[in-house]
């Protein structure tokens, strides 16, 4: 199964994603009003939905048992975290062929000696660290002004299940890439992948909220048990299935995840290629 | 108040010369048909934000969800509808923001701006004729979104749906100078999009689309009341709760007045500015 076709050797395909990583980190900081826009819009965004909610619907800051234990604000902290971190895979992932289309540079990099799934990981690199600096970035800020302090209670278990998640983030991302070649409306598509997720896994209220049918839909989809694990892992509150036997669960499933976004993309790069749409948007 | 202080743009001093209005609208009105699955999408975003909130709410509330929001914003409302006055105003300000903030930008990508300098015809009509055919967009999403869930979820507040129109569109003309002055920035930065949609949510958090701006600290509490989609979301709120509340806004609708007159003229002094510079620099053609 030659997933990387065009390295054979190890120490190349570092020598790949590293290029690429750095070519990302140079065109990311080729926009700084976007990164200024970025480090803004992302905290605003958590503000709005947790004043809107804390403000107008709960009396005072406790925690309850409707949020599986945690606090109000713990709940949509962590599920703002989730957030941002699936987001990679939609708009950092997912988006780079479209990007190289409109940009012009997609066929020249298909006749590049490179593989395009080192390429994608130079991007996903680049958003990894991003990420980190907007969540960190937001924790001092809700500190500074909203007086909101914000710990992990089980940090290997926090850094087991954030493992899990990129997996099953890059894994969804190569997915998404690659629909990229099929469709015309990727804004469209993008978002209402997002708000589907968003909906019907747990990231903003609890999956009880929804009706019994649509939370057989929620079992189903991989992201609930990360957002689920994610929360528990950070504050303590309660799982959906015993946490040991989730893990388990989730950790098969971003394999799976990423297993079958590698191998998605690669045929639909074959197929692009076979039927000349490497450069249709 | 709007004539020519520039060499070789026309004044506009007869009703004839206002022709290039309607043929400006008319594009623009084109333009937004274009494309129907984003506008559809637009459409959508609203009744998906407040559906949020409220599940949220719900989740975090409890059983006492719905009583703990009419004491804590005051309003006997229901939720749904409450918030969702907010979002529908957001919705409009930032299509309306964009869509002007963003036309410049538009047709300099288009390669047609300078064209469009060229012409003669006054400045002024280019940006106001784009602002008008954000009316047609503000009353699509009004109708879809605003007026479609009150007459759902609170049918005997229908009588106050003309009464939120009406300060909606009095809401609408201060936006307009907003509008002015992020395609001033527009003109002068480039990269329309990052400033747009940072302004968007922040004016979301500060105009208290999904509470009452009371509950936010004192200091963005003034920067809220120099926005005018604060006073239009908290008067439309009033006025379908109750007919009669709309005496109470009357200061708030004053203020909304004095907005309508000054900031398109101080938005429009500042698009100037920046177009003067512009022309200097020779930024126009630069993106």
């Amino acid at each position: 199964m030659a997933i990387f076709p065009s390295s054979s050797h190890l120490s190349r395909l570092m020598g790949e994603m590293l290029a690429a990583f750095i070519k990302d980190v140079r065109v990311y900081f080729r926009y700084p009003s976007l990164i200024v826009s970025e480090f803004i819009t992302l905290p605003a965004w958590f503000v709005l939905f947790a004043v809107g909610v804390t403000a107008s619907f709960i009396p005072s800051e406790t925690a309850t048992s409707a949020l599986s234990g945690s606090s109000a604000f713990g709940f949509f902290y962590w599920g703002f975290v989730f957030l941002i971190i699936f987001s990679t895979s939609i708009w950092g992932v997912g988006q780079y062929i479209r990007t190289e289309q409109l940009q012009g540079t997609i066929e020249q990099l298909f006749v590049a000696p490179i593989s395009r799934v080192s390429i994608i990981f130079g991007r996903f690199a680049r958003t990894f660290f991003t990420d980190l600096a907007i969540i960190a970035y937001t924790v001092l800020l809700i500190g500074g002004l909203g007086h909101q302090q914000i710990s992990i209670g089980n940090p290997l278990l926090f850094a087991l299940v954030i493992a899990i998640l990129y997996l099953g983030v890059l894994g969804f991302g190569l997915i998404f890439a690659g629909i990229t070649f099929r469709i015309k409306s990727f804004n469209i598509l993008s978002n209402l992948t997002q708000f589907l997720v968003i909906g019907l896994c747990g990231v903003f209220f609890p999956l009880t909220a929804l009706p019994g049918p649509v939370r057989l839909v929620s079992f189903m989809i991989p992201f609930t048990y990360f957002a689920d694990l994610l929360r528990h892992s950070a504050s303590g509150a309660t799982t959906i299935a015993d946490p040991a036997l989730e893990v388990l669960v989730a950790l098969v499933l971003g394999l799976g995840l990423f297993v079958v976004g590698l191998l998605f993309f690669k045929a639909t790069e074959k197929y692009a290629q076979t039927r000349g749409l490497i450069g249709t948007h | 108040m709007f004539s020519s202080v520039s060499r070789g743009e026309p004044s506009v001093t007869s009703l004839g010369d206002l022709a290039p209005l309607a043929a400006i609208f008319k594009k623009q009105v084109r333009h937004l048909i274009r494309y129907p699955g984003e506008f559809i999408f637009v459409l959508i975003i609203p009744y998906f934000l407040t559906a949020m909130v409220v599940a949220m709410g719900n989740s975090a509330g409890g059983a006492s969800a719905v009583s703990n929001f009419s004491v804590r914003t005051g309003s006997k409302l229901n939720p749904f509808v409450f918030l969702i006055i907010g979002a529908g105003v957001w919705m409009i300000s930032w299509m309306v923001l964009e869509g002007i903030g963003t036309s410049l930008r538009d047709e300099q990508i288009k390669g047609t701006l300078e064209q469009n300098f060229l012409a003669p015809i006054n400045r002024f009509l280019l940006l106001v004729g784009t602002a008008l055919a954000q009316i047609v967009i503000t009353t699509i999403l009004f109708a879809t979104v605003i007026a479609a869930t009150v007459l759902v979820l609170a049918p005997g507040s229908a009588a106050g749906l003309v009464w939120a129109f009406g300060i909606l569109m009095v809401g609408l003309i201060p936006l307009f100078g907003i509008g002015f002055v992020f395609a001033a920035l527009v003109v002068r930065f480039k990269e329309p999009y990052a400033f747009t949609q940072a302004a968007n949510v922040l004016f979301a958090v500060v105009t208290g689309t999904f509470y009452t701006v009371n509950f936010l600290p004192f200091w963005v509490q003034v920067i809220s009341s120099a926005i005018p989609q604060t006073f239009v979301i908290q008067d439309m709120r009033l006025v379908v709760e109750s007919v009669n509340s709309l005496f109470g806004a009357v200061g708030t609708i004053l203020v909304l007045f004095t907005m309508a007159v000054i900031y398109p003229f101080l938005g429009y002094s500042f698009f100037k500015l920046f177009e003067k510079r512009a022309k200097i620099h020779g930024d126009l053609s630069k993106f």
